[in-house]
Order: structure tokens, then sequence, then C-alpha cells
């Protein structure tokens, strides 16, 4: 159990975290935001998060677990908070701040996947992420705080959502 | 396509490091920023090496009318006497000292940066050694513009005393030269700490996490 941590403990544990399950973050960042800036902007809202919650885990589950958990948890009130914010300002100038590009651009099939699971809704974006980084249904329904029947019957319908897309988009050619 | 498909496409993405880094973008906005600071720098070398051009001008043009014997023409009461030569010529060097040393410094460091740096971390390289001289050179700016400054007040001395002005009239002078190295150097110290140490530490620190991408 970790309480009362000293800032140093807190910044190593962090910049090991961050070191270890970056890539995690990437996956969710994309998930959520769609522009250079917005995912810059959800990158930081994230970190910071991950910052945070340092001294409250406790080790009762993995630590990528907990990073999702606070990841996706971040990125659906951010999500949440950019849509108000969209709809009351609306057409924000396009600054692409080119500091980060995702290397799949040569990969369609990952960028057409990345696409479908955008259209889904908050949460059902989070479980897809869950459910394709290969956590258990228990986990998903831990992290998530939904019953396991629940998982269950929304993964079934995602899984379904996205084969049907992949057949039609097949017959179009991806 | 069936989902164990679907979770190929996935996986795949594990193969390859997610994101990169835009070394054309980043490198475009490093420039665009360090523009800004040498144009700073630039700036206050140009400061320089005008005042001292000013102060110099004027104390060769005070000897060279007195060598000729025209300072009566333009407001002297007298002749310099020795002492007063001496001192002109103690600000004179004073003061060539002092853009001398700036100019020295300025090539060193030039001579040090020398070649165009084509990639991002070379040009970043260069950034780091030249915001760390351009810091250390400050860092001592009091005593640096000492000299200047006890220049300018043997310039006054010998003008008021050539010229007939009361001698009381160099307390709230020198006062004024004095809180003018005070103000001087605090400013140095303020461009220091709120510009140049933040850039320093986010010039390094970027460096860090691209040799650590590299790696």
């Amino acid at each position: 159990m970790i309480h009362a941590m000293k800032p140093n403990q807190q910044r190593r544990i962090f910049e090991e975290w961050l070191t270890q399950h970056r890539g995690l973050l990437f996956k969710v960042v994309r998930a959520y935001a769609f522009k250079p800036d917005d995912q810059d902007d959800l990158f930081q809202e994230i970190t910071t998060q991950v910052w945070k919650s340092v001294p409250n885990y406790r080790g009762d589950c993995a630590v990528s677990t907990w990073m999702y958990r606070v990841a996706l948890y971040s990125a659906i009130g951010w999500s949440k908070s950019e849509r108000r914010h969209r709809e009351n300002h609306q057409a924000m100038g396009a600054d692409d701040r080119p500091l980060l590009q995702p290397s799949s651009l040569e990969n369609p099939q990952l960028d057409w996947l990345y696409d479908q699971i955008s259209k889904l809704d908050e949460i059902d974006r989070s479980l897809t992420l869950l459910m394709l980084d290969g956590f258990s249904y228990r986990e998903i329904a831990a992290t998530m705080g939904i019953s396991q029947s629940h998982v269950g019957v929304k993964l079934n319908r995602i899984k379904k959502r996205l084969t049907e897309q992949s057949k039609k988009e097949l017959k179009h050619g991806f | 396509m069936d989902f164990e498909d679907i979770q190929v496409i996935w996986n795949s993405q594990h193969d390859k490091p997610l994101y990169g880094v835009d070394e054309v973008g980043l490198h475009k906005i490093l420039r665009g920023k360090s523009q800004r600071f040498h144009r700073l720098i630039h700036w206050q070398h140009i400061q320089t090496y005008g005042s001292s051009a000013l102060v110099l001008v004027l104390i060769a043009a005070t000897l060279l009318l007195n060598y000729f014997g025209l300072l009566g023409k333009v407001g002297s009461s007298r002749a310099l006497a020795g002492w007063e030569i001496v001192a002109l010529l103690v600000a004179m060097v004073a003061w060539l000292h002092f853009s001398l040393s700036v100019y020295a410094g300025q090539k060193q460091q030039k001579t040090r940066e020398r070649g165009d740096p084509q990639s991002l971390l070379e040009d970043l390289d260069r950034e780091i050694k030249h915001t760390t001289f351009q810091i250390r050179t400050r860092k001592n700016v009091l005593m640096g513009f000492v000299p200047p400054y006890i220049g300018s007040g043997l310039f006054v001395l010998v003008i008021f005393g050539v010229t007939g002005i009361s001698r009381w009239t160099l307390i709230p002078v020198i006062g004024g030269l004095f809180l003018g190295l005070i103000v001087e150097s605090r400013c140095q110290r303020r461009l220091i700490d709120r510009e140049m140490v933040p850039r320093l530490s986010e010039l390094e620190t970027l460096r860090d996490k691209l040799a650590d991408l590299r790696n």
C-alpha cells in the first residue's frame, strides 16, 4: 500500500509507468481524439490524471489495468467536456501541431479499425479497447463498474457490428 | 472478415511504435522559437556596440577638440588638464574593453557553433550550447558592466569640470549611473530567469526525450 508518498517516489513510479505503458495511452488517445491538437490535449489530461492516481494505487490489480482505468475515465470525461465545448464554440482553428504523428499511416486496416471504434459511444469505445487488448469480461466489468453479463451483451453487439462493417468494407475494398 | 481477423489487425500495431515524432515539424518549431531568441540577443549586441561607439566618438571628439584648441568654441571654459586627459583615456579603454570582450565572447561562441546543423538533434545541441553560453556570460554581468559605468562616470566628471558645471551636480549623476548599473544587472538577471533558464530546460528535456525515443 502506498500512503503519503514523497514527490520523488511518485515521480519515479509515474515515469516508470509511463515508459512501460505509453502504448496503452496512445491507443486510448487515438480512440477518443482525432485531431493532432486534441490528441495532444487528451494525452496531457490523461498523464495528469495518471500522475494524480499514483498514490492511490494499492496493487490489487495489474498496473496496466489501473492505467487503462484511469486513461479511459479521463478520456470519457474529456470527450464529454470537449463535446460541450465544441457545441458552444464552433469552428476551432485547425492548428495542426506536428509533434506526434501516427506511425500506422501505412496500415489502412488499422486506420479503418480506429475509425470504426471512434463511431461507437464513449463507453463502448472503452469496452472495445479493453476487449481488443485481451482483458477478461471480469476485468472489464471491474474496470468499467458494470456487471459481467452487461459486458458480455455489449461486447457481443460490438463484435457483430465490427464484423458486419468489415464485410461491407471488403465488398467495396479497404 | 471474422473477429479473429480484426484482432490480428489490432495486434499488428504492437509490432512497431504507435506514434513517431515528426522531426521535420519539430525542427521547424525549434528554428522559429530560436529565431526569436537570437533576435533578442542580436538586439542586445546592437545596443552594446551602439552605446560603445557613441561614447568612444564623444570621448575622441573631446580629446581632438582639446588637442586643436577648439574646446572653448563648444562651451568649455578651459582646456583639459593632464589628469583629465588621462581620465578620458581610461574611460576609452574601459569602453573598448567592454565592447571587445563582448565581441570576443560572441566570436568564440560562433566558432564553437560553426556549421549548419541539418538534423534536429544537432540543432538542439547547438541551441543548448548557445543558451548555456548566454546564461554563463550574463551571470557575471554586474562585474562586466562596471568598466563602462566607470568610464561613463569619468567622462561626465571631466565634462562637468571643463564646462564649469557645479561639482555638486555630479552627485545625482553618479547616483543615476549607479542606479543604472543595478537596474541593468537586474534586467539581465530577469532575462536569465524568465527566458534563458526555462528555454535551456525545455531544450534539454526535448533532447533527452528524442534520444530516449531513438533508443
